[in-house]
C-alpha cells in the first residue's frame, strides 16, 4: 500500500495511453551569465565577502541546478573589465570562460576551482579599471547566442555587476552601450540585472540601467498585449550579496505551462486560459541503463517486441487487441475502443456553477492543484473577461464548480476553483500570482469512508483544555514556507550524484523536517506532562486494550530475556505496531524488537 | 479479509408476472430478470471467489432442485421449481442462460417451498462456515401459497442469520386496496414474517430505482500506516512528550480505470489441435543507442544482457554511472512515524498546498482510550483554535519522509485527523506572473483603465453572472455541491461497455449515461433562469475567437526569423519532429512561440495536404491520395523526391530507416494504382545512388536495407504500365551492376512465390 507514495506521477494516463511530458527542444532555456570582474567586484565587502567570488559561487549554483534538473538547457559565462581578453572579434577586457553549452562536471569543476581561488582569477585572467565599451560585452553576448546550436526557448542574460553608472562621464560609449542592450531586447534576448551594493554606495537601477529595464518593460507589455505571457517582474533586486544567490534561484527556473485550453463560462461566452502546476512532488530523475565497457559508458534503448505465444508469431501494433478478464472469459476490446471509452470530448473547462468558497472541504482533495492565468492569443478579450471573474469571486467569496479535461486524452475531472489575488513581499516580489488554482476533486469513486462507526471516547473539555495549552505555546509564526523544508532524501541523491560526478567526498544534507525536539520539551514539556496526566487518570479506569497487552506482553519477555517464547506472529504485530518492516525469521524478530527496545529505554 | 457471501436470488415465473406495471415498459418478469441479472454483473466486474450466488425459479413447468430426487414419481411439495446454479461462484454464461429464460404457462407457483428449498440449501452449503447469507426473493405475490410451513422458515432463518428481502411488483406499503384476494393473503403473511429484523420487504419499483444508481465499488480498509504519532521525545522525555499508537487509512485515493492486457489477435491464425491462449509474450532486448543493427551487423542486438547494465543518472551532458553499493549511499536512514514538528494557523497554508490524496489518522484499534482521548482532544484544540499541525511522516523505517498537515474531521461518535501532504522546498515553483490589475505602457506608466483590464460595466456584468449561477442549496442554506454524489464517468463507462460485451460480442461501446454527462455541465434550468445575464456578459465582454493563421502572426510578431534561407533536411526533419512531438502532447495547446516556426505541413488539417513533408512522409503521402481530386501522380512525385532527399542527404544511416518505410510505401499505393513506372524508376535511381557495386558506397546500407526487405521493382504482373519481367524483378536487387539488365527468354519462371522465401542472408551471401 504504501507502496504509492513512492509513485512518480499521479497522472490518470495508464500506461496505455501516456503521452509523454517532452522536455523537449523548444522548451529550451539558454542562460549567459555575464559577469563584471572590474577591480571594485574585487573589493571585499564589509564582512569580507568579495562580490566576484558570490558571483562566481552563483554561475557554480546555477550550472548545478541545471545539471540536475534540465540537462539539456545551455549556459554561458562571460566576465568583463579582465586584462586578458577571448572572444572572436578580439574585444579587449571581454572574457568568455564558457561557451553556450549544456553543463558538465569539467565546466562546473572549472567555475569551483576560480571561485574557490579568486586570486587565481585575477592571477589568470587579471582585472583592469580601463574604460572600454560596454556596448562591446552585449555584442559579444548577442554573438554568442547566434552561435549557439540551440536557438529556440527562452535566452537570457544573467548580469550580475556592482557598477550602476558605467560611462558615467562618456555619453556617446553610454548611447552605444543602450543600444546594443536595446538590440539584445529585439532579438527576444532578455536581460536580467543583478545590481550589486558597494560598501559606500547602494546600487541605483535608476543611474544607467533603468534605460534598459525600461524598454524591457516595454517588451513585455507588448508581449501582454500580444497575448504572449510572460513574466513582468519588476527587475528588483535588493542589492545585498546575501540575497544574491536566493534572487538567481528564482529566476533560473524556466516557467513552463501545462494546459492551454478554452474556459466555458457558460454557453455563449468562452475564453482562453493557460495552466500550470505550481505545486508538484518533484522526484529524482530517472536513471538510463547504460553499458560499461571499461572508461566507456553507452546508453542503451531497450526493444521491446511483443509476440504470439500461440504461433510464435512478432506482433504489430494491429494485430494487440486488449482484454479484460471478467467472469472467467477475456472480454476483447481494440485499441480503438478502449480509446472511444475513454474519450469524453475537448480539452476545456466549463464552469457549472458557484458557491461559497468555505463550503470546499479539506478532504475533498485528491492530487496537486492546477492554476490557470488567461490567455489572449485564443480569444482576444480573455485577460478583462478572467479579471472580472476573479474580481467577482474574491468579493463574494466564491468557489467555482467546474469540470476540466485537462488535455486530449485525459480523463475528465470535477474540479473547484478558487480566486487568489496576488500578493507581494516586503520587497515587492511576488509571492502569490493572481489566478485560480484549480482543486482536483476526489469522484464518488475515490472517497473511502472512515472505516469504523465509533470510537471508544471523546476528549473531555478538560482534556480539549490542556491540549489547547500547548498547541498554541508551539505556533509556528507567520505563513508556512515551504522553501524552509528540502527533501531531505532528494537533497541526499543528488548530494550523491555531486559527489560522484565531481569527484568529490559527498556533502552532508541537514535535514530540516526533522522534529527539534529538545526546543519542543523545553517550550511544551510542561504541557505535555500535564496533559498526559489528565488524560491517564481519566482512562485509567478503562480496560487496558489487546494492544496494550501485547506491547506488556513483549517489553515483559524482553526483560525477563525470555523473548523467544513470543510466538512468531507477536512478535511480528509488535514489529508493525511500531511501524518497523517485521522481516526474516523469529531470530531476526526477536534482534529487531531487542534494538528497538534498547534504544527507547535508554537515557 | 473479506466475508464469504453467499447470495440466493429466487425469481418468481408465473404467467402473472408477465404484467406490466403502470408507467414500466418492460414486464414483472423482465425486471426481475434484468436486476438479477444486474447484480451478478457487478459481482463478476469485482470478480471476488469468496461472493457466491444461487438462482432458483419458482413455478417452472419442469422440477429440478436438491429437495425432489431426480426421476421421482412420488408427489412433492418442491416439484415445479428449478435451480438454474447451485450455490457458486458465478460466470458469464449464467447470466445469459439468465436472460434467455421465460415466465412459466401455467400458475404453479409456492413462494414458501422455493425459500424453504433456498434455506435448505444455502445449510448445506454454508453449514458452520462464517458466511455473509441473503436470499432475494422476486415475487408479485399473486399465486395461491400454502403458508403452513411459515413458522418453520422463521426459526431457520434466524438460527443460520440468514437475511431475506422480499421484492414485490406491484406493492406499496400503503395502499393495500386494489389487491386480489391471495395477493392480499400471501401480503399478511410476508408482513408477519418481516417482523423479525433480518426480513426486509421492498416494493418492485423502489428496488429497481435502487438498483439502477450508480454504485461505488467497495475497498476493504487496511492500514497503509501503522504506528506513533509523536510529539517531542518519547525516549528522553518520556512523560513530557506525546506518543500515540495510530492505525492510518486512505480516506481519498484514486480508482484507476484496470488495465487492459494484451490480447493477440493472431492466434486465431494458428491452426494447432490445442486450446489458443491469445497471450502476448514480451521481450526486451537492448541495443547500444544511436547503433544501428544494419549498419553494424546482427551482432551487436542481443549480446547485451540485462544484467551487464549499470544505472547511469544525467548530470549535464554527462552521465554518472551509480553502482548498487553507491546507490545505498545516496540514500537516508530514517525512523519510522508522524512527527509533529508544530502547529500553524490553518489560514496560513494555502488550500493549494495540498497536494496528496488524504489519509484519516484514528487511535491504533480496540478499546485504547488513552489513544483515542488524545486523537480526539489534539482534533478539538486544534480546531478550536483554527490550526493544523505541521507534520513529518515516514511511513515504515528507511523510507522517504514526507511533509503534511493534520487537519481535524468530525463525524457523530468520530474525532480523526487527516493527514494530507504539503510541498516540500523542490515542489514548489515560483513562477513570477503579470499583475491584473494594473497595465504598464511602454513609456513605463502604470494604467488600470486599459482594454486587457475590466470595465466598471463588465464588472457589473460578471457580478450579476456570479450571482445567478448560484449552485442549488440544502434547506440549511449550504450548498447542496458534494463529491459524494459524483461518480467517474470512465469508471462506469468502461464496467458498463464490458457487461455490453460480455453478453454480445458485438456490442458496440456505450453512450455515457445522461446523468453522468450532466454532472459535468450546468443544469439547463440554471442556465434559463441566468439567461439574460449571460447574454448581458457575452455583449460586455467582447471576446473574440482568434483565427489560427492571425494569431500565428500576431504572436510572433518581430519577423526576425522568418527569412531564414531553406533550411537543409536535417534541420526540417528535426525541427518538425520537435514541433510534432510538441503537436502530439499538447495539441490543442499549440501557442508555446517556437510552434509558430514549424513547416505548414504539421497545422494544416490533413485533407488540405498538398505536399509530403519530411517528418512523416507516409502520412501526408496518404492523405494526398485520400484526397478527392487526383493528386496521385503528384504525390508519388514528390514521395520519390523525399525519398531520394532522405537518402542522399542522410548522414550515414541516419534516415535511411525512415526512407525505406517510405520505399515500401511507395511501392504499395503504385502497385494499386498502376503507378509502376515512376516507382521502378526512382528505384533504378536509388541504385545508381547507392552504387551496391562500390564497397566504399556511403549508401550501401540502405541498398541492403532494400535487399533484407526485399524491395524490388515493380513487375508487369503488379502493375500493369510497366514491363518488367518477373525475373528481372528477381534479378535487379542481386545484380549489383547499376545497368539494368537485359531481359532473358525464361520469363515464366514461378518466381513469385519464391520471393517472399528468399532471405537476407541467401541475398547477403550473393552479394559478398
Amino acid at each position: 500500500m504504501s507502496n504509492s507514495w513512492n509513485q512518480p506521477n499521479e497522472d490518470d494516463e495508464d500506461e496505455l495511453f501516456k503521452t509523454e511530458e517532452v522536455d523537449d527542444y523548444s522548451n529550451h532555456d539558454s542562460i549567459l551569465m555575464v559577469i563584471d570582474a572590474s577591480p571594485p567586484m574585487l573589493q571585499p565587502q564589509e564582512n569580507g565577502e568579495i562580490p566576484l567570488q558570490s558571483a562566481l559561487e552563483c554561475v557554480k549554483s546555477v550550472l548545478l541546478s541545471k545539471a540536475f534538473s534540465s540537462p539539456s538547457d545551455s549556459v554561458g559565462v562571460l566576465v568583463y573589465g579582465t586584462r586578458s581578453k577571448q572572444n572572436d572579434a578580439g574585444h579587449d577586457h571581454i572574457y568568455i570562460l564558457q561557451n553556450m553549452d549544456s553543463p558538465d562536471a569539467p565546466r562546473i569543476k572549472e567555475i569551483e576551482s576560480l571561485a574557490a581561488n579568486i586570486s587565481g582569477f585575477e592571477e589568470e585572467y587579471g582585472s583592469v579599471a580601463d574604460e572600454f565599451p560596454l556596448g562591446n560585452v552585449f555584442w559579444t553576448a548577442s554573438n554568442i547566442f547566434s552561435l549557439s546550436t540551440k536557438k529556440k526557448g527562452s535566452r537570457r542574460i544573467f548580469l550580475i555587476t556592482n557598477e550602476d553608472n558605467p560611462h558615467s562621464t562618456d555619453i556617446s560609449l553610454r548611447n552605444a552601450a543602450i543600444r546594443r542592450a536595446k538590440d539584445l531586447l529585439e532579438v527576444g534576448i532578455r536581460i536580467e540585472l543583478f545590481g550589486i551594493d558597494k560598501p559606500d554606495h547602494t546600487f541605483n537601477n535608476e543611474s544607467f540601467y533603468s534605460s534598459i529595464i525600461e524598454s524591457d518593460e516595454a517588451i513585455k507589455t507588448a508581449e501582454r498585449d500580444s497575448a504572449f505571457q510572460t513574466p513582468v517582474e519588476a527587475p528588483k533586486s535588493s542589492g545585498k550579496l546575501a540575497d544574491l544567490l536566493q534572487s538567481i534561484r528564482r529566476k533560473q527556473i524556466k516557467k513552463r505551462s501545462e494546459f492551454r485550453i478554452p474556459l466555458h463560462l457558460n454557453d455563449e461566452l468562452t475564453i482562453g486560459v493557460v495552466g500550470y502546476a505550481l505545486v508538484r512532488e518533484q522526484v529524482r530523475s530517472s536513471y538510463q541503463k547504460v553499458l560499461v565497457t571499461g572508461e566507456q559508458v553507452k546508453e542503451v534503448d531497450s526493444v521491446v517486441t511483443w509476440k504470439c505465444v500461440d504461433t510464435d508469431q512478432l506482433l504489430l501494433p494491429t494485430d494487440i487487441k486488449f482484454y479484460y478478464n471478467v467472469g472467467s472469459e477475456p472480454i476483447v476490446f481494440t485499441k480503438d475502443e478502449l480509446d472511444t471509452i475513454r474519450n469524453f470530448g475537448e480539452p476545456g473547462i466549463r464552469i457549472i456553477g458557484f458557491m461559497d468558497q468555505n463550503h470546499v472541504q479539506e478532504y475533498w482533495n485528491i492530487t496537486h492543484a492546477y492554476f490557470i492565468y488567461p490567455n489572449e492569443y485564443e480569444y482576444h478579450g480573455s485577460t478583462r473577461t478572467f479579471t472580472a471573474l476573479l474580481r467577482s469571486t474574491v468579493k463574494s467569496k466564491k468557489a467555482i464548480l467546474c469540470s476540466i479535461i485537462r488535455r486530449t486524452n485525459a480523463l475528465p475531472k470535477i474540479a473547484v476553483l478558487l480566486p487568489q489575488e496576488e500578493a507581494l513581499d516586503k520587497q515587492g516580489v511576488q509571492v502569490r500570482p493572481p489566478g485560480f488554482h484549480v482543486i482536483i476533486m476526489p469522484y464518488a469513486d475515490d472517497i473511502r469512508p472512515v472505516p469504523v462507526d465509533r470510537l471508544p471516547t471523546e476528549a473531555t473539555d478538560e482534556q480539549i483544555d490542556a491540549a489547547k495549552a500547548f498547541v498554541e505555546k508551539l505556533a509556528l509564526k507567520g505563513r508556512f514556507d515551504p522553501l524552509v523544508y528540502e527533501n531531505p532524501f532528494l537533497q541526499r541523491h543528488y548530494a550523491g550524484l555531486q559527489a560522484a560526478a565531481l569527484e568529490h567526498p559527498i556533502e552532508a544534507v541537514v535535514d530540516k523536517t526533522m522534529p527539534r525536539n529538545e526546543a519542543i520539551f523545553k517550550r511544551i514539556g510542561n504541557e505535555i506532562q500535564a496533559f498526559n496526566e489528565i488524560v491517564q487518570r481519566s482512562s485509567a479506569a478503562s480496560q487496558p486494550s489487546q494492544y496494550n497487552q501485547l506491547d506488556d506482553e513483549v517489553e515483559l519477555h524482553w526483560r525477563e530475556q525470555t523473548l523467544n517464547q513470543c510466538t512468531v506472529p507477536i512478535l511480528k504485530q509488535w514489529l508493525l505496531n511500531k511501524g518497523l518492516a517485521a522481516k526474516g525469521r523469529k531470530a531476526d524478530l526477536m534482534a529487531q524488537v531487542d534494538q528497538y527496545l534498547k534504544a527507547h529505554t535508554q537515557s | 479479509m473479506a466475508h464469504k457471501v453467499a447470495t440466493t436470488y429466487i425469481i418468481d415465473v408465473s404467467p402473472s408476472m408477465e404484467v406490466k406495471q403502470e408507467g414500466v415498459d418492460i414486464t414483472c418478469f423482465q425486471q426481475s430478470i434484468n436486476a438479477v441479472a444486474g447484480l451478478i454483473q457487478d459481482k463478476l466486474l469485482v470478480g471476488r471467489k469468496t461472493d457466491m450466488i444461487s438462482i432458483i425459479l419458482a413455478g417452472t413447468e419442469g422440477t429440478d432442485n436438491s429437495l425432489v430426487p431426480k426421476n421421482s414419481e412420488e408427489p412433492s411439495a418442491y416439484e415445479h421449481i428449478t435451480t438454474i446454479q447451485r450455490i457458486d461462484v458465478p460466470d458469464n454464461e449464467l447470466v445469459r442462460k439468465l436472460l434467455n429464460t421465460t415466465a412459466s404457462k401455467h400458475s404453479l407457483t409456492d413462494v414458501l417451498s422455493a425459500l424453504i428449498l433456498a434455506e435448505n440449501d444455502m445449510d448445506n452449503h454454508c453449514g458452520k462456515l462464517k458466511y455473509v447469507k441473503k436470499i432475494i426473493l422476486f415475487t408479485d405475490a399473486e399465486s395461491e401459497t400454502d403458508w403452513s410451513d411459515i413458522g418453520h422458515i422463521q426459526e431457520r432463518l434466524a438460527a443460520h442469520k440468514t437475511e431475506l428481502i422480499v421484492i414485490i411488483a406491484g406493492y406499496t406499503e400503503s395502499d393495500t386496496s386494489n389487491f386480489s384476494e391471495t395477493k392480499a393473503d400471501n401480503i399478511k403473511h410476508f408482513r408477519t414474517l418481516a417482523e423479525a429484523d433480518y426480513v426486509d420487504i421492498i416494493p418492485m419499483k423502489d428496488a429497481v430505482d435502487m438498483l439502477s444508481t450508480f454504485k461505488v465499488k467497495t475497498v476493504n480498509p487496511t492500514p497503509v500506516f501503522r504506528g506513533e504519532l509523536l510529539l517531542g521525545d518519547a525516549a528522553a522525555h518520556p512523560l513530557e512528550s506525546l506518543s500515540v499508537p495510530v492505525f492510518m487509512y486512505a480516506r481519498t485515493y484514486e480508482a484507476k480505470l484496470p488495465t487492459a492486457k494484451k490480447w493477440s489477435a493472431l492466434s486465431d491464425t494458428h491452426a494447432g489441435e490445442q486450446a489458443l491462449t491469445h497471450d502476448v509474450g514480451k521481450e526486451v532486448s537492448y541495443k547500444i543507442k544511436g547503433s544501428n543493427k544494419q549498419a553494424n551487423g546482427a551482432t551487436e542486438q542481443g549480446n547485451i544482457n540485462s544484467y551487464d547494465l549499470e544505472h547511469a543518472y544525467p548530470f549535464g551532458k554527462s552521465l554518472v554511472v551509480i553502482t548498487a553499493e553507491d546507490e545505498k549511499f545516496m540514500k537516508i536512514e530514517t525512523k519510522a512515524g508522524m512527527f509533529i514538528l508544530g502547529f500553524l494557523s490553518a489560514s496560513s497554508i494555502p488550500r493549494d498546498y495540498l497536494m496528496s490524496n488524504v489519509y484519516v489518522i484514528l487511535p491504533r484499534p480496540a478499546d485504547n482510550m488513552v489513544a483515542s482521548a488524545t486523537i480526539s482532544s489534539l482534533a478539538r484544540a486544534l480546531y478550536e483554535q483554527n490550526a493544523y499541525a505541521l507534520v513529518r511522516y515516514v511511513a515504515k523505517e528507511n523510507q522517504q519522509p514526507k511533509l503534511g498537515v493534520l487537519v481535524p474531521y468530525f463525524e457523530p461518535n468520530i474525532d480523526a485527523l487527516h493527514f494530507i501532504r504539503v510541498p516540500f522546498a523542490e515542489d514548489i515553483r515560483q513562477f513570477p506572473f503579470a499583475p491584473l490589475d494594473v497595465v504598464t505602457l511602454p513609456n513605463g506608466k502604470e494604467v488600470t483603465d486599459h482594454k486587457l483590464l475590466p470595465s466598471k460595466e463588465l464588472e457589473d456584468a460578471m457580478d450579476a453572472f456570479v450571482a445567478s449561477m448560484e449552485l442549488p442549496k440544502e434547506p440549511d442554506g449550504s450548498a447542496s455541491f458534494s463529491p459524494e454524489k459524483i461518480f467517474n464517468p470512465a469508471v462506469w463507462r468502461l464496467n458498463e461497455a464490458i457487461k455490453q460485451r460480455s453478453l454480445n460480442k458485438a456490442a458496440p461501446i456505450p453512450e455515457l449515461h445522461s446523468a453522468l454527462k450532466m454532472q459535468m455541465e450546468p443544469l439547463p434550468i440554471m442556465m434559463d433562469v441566468a439567461r439574460d445575464k449571460i447574454t448581458k456578459l457575452t455583449e460586455t465582454a467582447g471576446v473574440k475567437k482568434v483565427n489560427a493563421k492571425e494569431g500565428k502572426k500576431r504572436r510572433y510578431g518581430k519577423g526576425v526569423q522568418s527569412e531564414e534561407p531553406i533550411a537543409p533536411i536535417q534541420d526540417i526533419v528535426r525541427n518538425e519532429e520537435e514541433s510534432l512531438k510538441k503537436y502530439k502532447v499538447k495539441q490543442v495547446e499549440d501557442a508555446d512561440m517556437e510552434l509558430d516556426e514549424r513547416p505548414g505541413s504539421i497545422m494544416n488539417n490533413l485533407s488540405n495536404v498538398r505536399e509530403v513533408g519530411a517528418i512523416d512522409p507516409i502520412k501526408d503521402f496518404r492523405a494526398m491520395i485520400d484526397k478527392e481530386g487526383d493528386f496521385i501522380e503528384e504525390a508519388v512525385q514528390q514521395m520519390s523526391d523525399r525519398i531520394e532527399q532522405l537518402v542522399k542527404e542522410s548522414f550515414a544511416d541516419q534516415y535511411f530507416e525512415k526512407a525505406k518505410e517510405c520505399l515500401q510505401e511507395l511501392r504499395e499505393q503504385c502497385k494499386k494504382f498502376e503507378e509502376g513506372v515512376q516507382y521502378n524508376d526512382l528505384c533504378r535511381r536509388l541504385k545508381v545512388l547507392c552504387d551496391p557495386s562500390n564497397p566504399q558506397s556511403q549508401r550501401l546500407d540502405f541498398w541492403k536495407l532494400m535487399i533484407k526487405d526485399n524491395i524490388t521493382l515493380l513487375s508487369k504482373d503488379e502493375s500493369a504500365d510497366v514491363d518488367v519481367s518477373q525475373e528481372e524483378q528477381a534479378q535487379f536487387l542481386t545484380d549489383i551492376r547499376t545497368q539494368p539488365t537485359q531481359k532473358t527468354e525464361e520469363a515464366d519462371v514461378p518466381m513469385e512465390e519464391k520471393e517472399d522465401e528468399l532471405s537476407a542472408d541467401n541475398l547477403l551471401d550473393m552479394l559478398e
